[in-house]
């Protein structure tokens, strides 16, 4: 517009259009009267005449309060838009004024927004977003349980019988994990044979799913009987990868492991349960006797529950019914009870849950820390521009200018700092699901940045800008501009408070970082111990692979073993191993399948009467325990005697001599008899007693083990493990090579050396512990930035002090002292409250230590150490910038 | 709002009058009446009335800007006065207008019929 004086005035004394409009055509009105009275025309006539010749009043009326009307709002509006862009312009101009304060303020911004949301996001898409499958929320798992512990396993055929009778579930399934090769038949160019991982589905499966075909269709109920066409559904990956996506698989056969299968449908991606399926057999044969055993555990179980009934009630029947299993069949089932999970809980590792749920702890307490920074730094900066402050308000500006114009800095730091935080959620969302473990997080996850997440954290952070920002900014604008013009050295009331507030956010800043740095610093002790631990086995150039043998073309022991022998003595034959052998588990977590039985002494009573030993039951082959690196502590390994025709012997772990025969020599356990009196009821005597191992991953603890000689029990399938020199690569091309001049048509999957096997194990735990490390040292840097900050200014705002301090002698050093003081004062402080909320925090982080305590005082000390040490540096620079000021000239400031 | 031409023939010719007033500085809606009358001779015959639409329009079109200051006898009269863009305004309307009355004077002083 024009000069302010017209605005200013327009706004003050602004009337409603209808008095401007009235008051102007009066005023014309009026003129034209007082014209015709001076020519001498009577006044009333003038009147009259006046108004006359002004023409129809009320249409000319109403024109013209809509212009004015239309005028005013578009003015205001445009107004409003130009103070806006004045007024970013100006905070623009003053942040750029202060670019360390900006880069800091707007990096800490971005870090906070963007981590939060980044963890917050992958939580969502693997924690929170339900399974593909309608109704997925009333999808759960039958499972049975040890009673009084959180021990669960999978379900019998005893049970889903019974479940269907009594229509507990809306609909239930059983399904069972196998292993099948692929051979040839393949669309693709190279199609050698491949391992799959299936499962063998009873009908209703995918009736309890609700899941629809991609393509084709799914099995008819007919298709589940003895003597059905073989027919099997395929996941939406295989279809890809082997068949290209072509729709032309459907009614196809392909050979799978020596006989024909019809695909007959096609899943829609995602929809695979249980995950990392690759095809869905119908169920051809029905329960036997051993199946239907009561204590037949093999079978994983689905259901959905029936409409109208909750978990819990369904939970109270299913417990019922197992009451009255281990009634009838006491010597099966007592103990045990059934429950039932939601298919989410199965979905994700508890172990993975909860390091999900830690981590964003830990990244909302580095939010927590960069709003406090944030507030921190708003704090000083404001506090600094008090006397800026006090200067507008004596010349005459508003409160309100002051603190819009505060909010316009703050908005234009936060949108600078979201911007950046967006684009640092997308890379670390991005990075997360690449650098993280395949177990821990599915390459194929898709993550969305989670919208509410990142408005939120933006809104905090961008509220406490705000709120530490205006306090010094309204105070400034109330003080007497004469009081506020002449308290400039701090030493005022507002300056005190100012510092105890900044103090106290420092304060919280060092809890919090170390709070996280303990948690970070167990994980990382964790990692170190998982690094060292004692695998029980010599696992260097170890390899192993898996093989199943086609089910029709081998009958019998005979054959099967023969099959063995040969692969082994091949294997054995190539330039370099020394052992090979096979196993039906490995160990380190490297997958295979083991069975839980319970043994006594022979000759013992039976339980509750004696003792029992919980063990792994696992079957291998001559030279196992040479070939995975497993000593022989007492007695001796297997030998090719320990056949069919030999009486059963086993091998046991330390752990299982230590437990049947407590306190006595490991060779008091050689020669014993000792059997599993629940089921097999076969006597074995223990020929050897070998070092404990890691079963299931680095961080199982060891367990009671019984090794079988696989010669006395030949398996279809099987782990091989060969330990040899010349690499991995060149062992594994000649054991494919040994392979296929055997037998073509066997595939050689899951190729791992045991190394991997180890590594992979302790992935997830890794992965932790460096995201967690990586959080843990951001809150560290952004708590010494805190402190650096506040420390800066308490040496900017005592210049004048220190400079007297100085002119009457004070040492540099004393100085330095005294602003280092400062600096350790604090972090004390916030020490002591952050090792009182570690000791809390710490002991939710649980069992994602591995052989630490969450109070570890160790760690505990080192951190704080830590904090110290990068308190001591935070508080040097502004304690040499005060000791190098001029006294004369420190006098004179201000 | 549509119009008969014939009006707007006249309007745009009134604006350019008021324009034209507004000129020479500053003037409330009364004087810029009375100028439009002393200098037309009353031979436009501008209802007093319908000048204010005018003004008003002008305003919203930002050609002119208006506000209450105390009149040369000491009342509160809006003042209206010409913007920059009026100017041009001005400029454009008084050059298109001599052409137009230019064309028409010629026709009508004419004394042969094209061939």
């Amino acid at each position: 517009m024009t000069e302010p004086r017209w605005t200013l005035l327009r706004t003050v004394f602004r009337r409603s259009a209808r008095a401007e409009v009235n008051d102007e055509i009066a005023f014309h009105v009026e003129m034209r009267a007082q014209e015709l009275i001076a020519q001498g025309m009577d006044p009333d006539r003038a009147r009259g005449m006046a108004a006359e010749r002004f023409g129809p009043r009320q249409p000319v009326e109403r024109e013209l309060i809509d212009s004015t009307r239309r005028r005013r709002t578009r003015a205001s509006r445009a107004e409003v838009l130009m103070q806006i862009a004045r007024d970013a312009r100006h905070a623009v101009r003053m942040l750029s004024r202060t670019p360390g304060f900006t880069a800091i303020a707007v990096l800490t911004i971005a870090l906070g927004i963007g981590a939060t949301t980044a963890i917050y996001s992958v939580v969502d898409a693997v924690l929170l977003r339900p399974l593909p499958f309608p109704g997925e929320e009333r999808l759960v798992v039958p499972r049975t349980q040890r009673i009084g512990t959180d021990e669960r396993w999978n379900v019998t055929y005893h049970d889903f019988l019974a479940w269907q009778r009594d229509s507990v579930f809306e609909a239930v399934a059983l399904l069972q994990w196998a292993e099948l090769d692929i051979t040839g038949d393949c669309a693709g160019v190279g199609c050698d044979p491949e391992r799959l991982d299936i499962a063998f589905l009873t009908s209703d499966f995918f009736r309890v799913l609700a899941v629809k075909p991609l393509i084709g269709r799914l099995p008819q109920p007919d298709e589940f009987s003895p003597g059905a066409p073989r027919t099997m559904v395929i996941s939406h990956a295989l279809w890809q990868r082997r068949f290209g996506g072509d729709p032309a698989v459907i009614n196809s056969q392909i050979r799978m492991t020596g006989f024909p299968v019809t695909v007959i449908g096609v899943l829609p991606a995602g929809a695979e349960w249980p995950r990392g399926v690759n095809a869905w057999y119908p169920y051809r044969q029905g329960p036997s006797e051993s199946t239907l055993a009561p204590d037949n555990h093999i079978y994983m179980g689905i259901a959905r529950l029936r409409a109208g009934r909750s978990l819990g009630e369904t939970r109270e029947q299913l417990a019922m019914m197992a009451r009255q299993v281990a009634e009838e069949h006491p010597a099966k089932r007592s103990g045990t009870t059934v429950t039932a999970q939601p298919i989410h809980e199965i979905a994700v590792a508890p172990q993975m849950r909860r390091a999900l749920w830690v981590l964003l702890g830990a990244v909302a307490v580095v939010l927590l820390i960069a709003c406090v920074n944030v507030a921190n730094l708003m704090l000083a900066r404001a506090t600094a521009r008090e006397r800026e402050f006090s200067v507008r308000t004596a010349i005459g500006a508003g409160r309100w200018r002051l603190a819009r114009q505060l909010l316009t800095e703050s908005l234009v730091l936060a949108l600078a700092g979201g911007v950046l935080g967006v684009a640092l959620a997308v890379g670390l969302a991005r990075a997360l699901v690449r650098l993280a473990p395949p177990d821990v997080l599915s390459p194929a996850t898709v993550v969305h940045l989670s919208v509410p997440t990142l408005l939120t954290a933006a809104a905090v952070t961008v509220l406490s800008a705000l709120l530490f920002g205006l306090a010094p900014a309204v105070r400034a604008s109330n003080a007497r501009p004469a009081q506020a013009l002449a308290a400039t050295s701090g030493r005022t009331a507002g300056g005190r408070r100012q510092r105890r507030a900044s103090a106290a956010l420092v304060v919280a800043e060092v809890a919090m970082s170390l709070t996280l740095l303990a948690g970070a610093g167990l994980l990382a002790k964790s990692l170190m111990k998982l690094r060292d631990v004692d695998t029980g086995l010599d696992i260097r150039e170890t390899l192993a692979f898996r093989i199943a043998l086609p089910q029709g073309r081998f009958e019998g022991n005979q054959q099967v073993a023969a099959f063995w022998d040969e692969f082994m003595r091949r294997l054995r034959g190539i330039p370099g191993v020394t052992a090979a052998s096979v196993t039906t588990a490995l160990p380190l977590g490297g997958g295979g399948v083991y069975l839980g039985r319970t043994m006594i002494e022979a000759g013992a009573p039976e339980p509750p009467g004696g003792p029992e030993v919980d063990i792994m039951w696992t079957e291998v082959g001559t030279q196992y325990f040479e070939a995975a690196g497993q000593p022989i502590l007492a007695g001796r390994p297997f030998e090719e005697r320990d056949d069919t025709t030999a009486s059963p012997k086993i091998i046991v772990t330390r752990a299982f001599a230590q437990t049947m025969f407590p306190g006595q020599p490991l060779s008091h356990a050689v020669g014993r008899q000792v059997f599993s009196w629940r089921d097999e009821r076969v006597r074995r005597e223990i020929v050897g007693v070998a070092g404990d191992v890691r079963l299931e991953g680095a961080t199982d603890a060891p367990r009671p083990i019984v090794y079988v000689p696989q010669r006395q029990s030949p398996r279809l399938s099987g782990a091989v493990l060969v330990r040899g020199r010349g690499g991995a690569g060149e062992l594994a091309r000649a054991a494919r090579r040994e392979l296929a001049a055997l037998d073509p048509g066997i595939a050689l999957a899951n190729v791992q050396t045991m190394e991997d096997a180890l590594a992979r194990s302790i992935a997830p735990l890794r992965f932790n512990a460096i995201l967690f490390g990586a959080f843990a040292m951001l809150a560290l840097l952004l708590a010494s930035i805190g402190l650096y900050g506040v420390l800066s200014y308490a040496v900017a705002r005592d210049t004048r002090e220190i400079g007297v301090r100085m002119a009457l002698g004070a040492s540099p050093s004393g100085i330095r002292a005294r602003v280092l003081a400062r600096s350790v004062g604090l972090t004390a402080i916030g020490a002591i409250i952050g090792l009182a909320g570690a000791l809390a925090f710490t002991r939710i982080l649980g069992s994602l230590l591995f052989e630490v305590q969450p109070a570890d005082p160790g760690t505990f000390a080192l951190m704080t150490a830590v904090l110290f040490g990068v308190a001591a540096l935070a508080g040097w620079i502004p304690a040499r910038r005060a000791t190098r000021i001029d006294p004369s000239l420190a006098m004179r400031a201000e | 709002m549509p119009r008969p031409t014939q009006l707007d023939l006249l309007q745009g010719t009134l604006d350019m009058l008021v324009l034209k007033t507004l000129s020479w500085g500053p003037a409330h809606g009364y004087s810029v009446a009375r100028w439009i009358q002393e200098l037309t001779e009353d031979v436009l015959n501008v209802g007093e009335g319908s000048l204010y639409p005018a003004l008003h329009r002008l305003e919203e079109r930002g050609w002119v800007e208006s506000e209450w200051r105390r009149s040369e006898n000491n009342r509160k009269a809006k003042f209206y006065r010409l913007t920059t863009a009026g100017r041009a305004q001005l400029r454009t309307e008084s050059a298109t207008w001599d052409l137009f009355a230019g064309a028409i004077t010629k026709v009508l002083r004419s004394t042969g019929q094209p061939a």
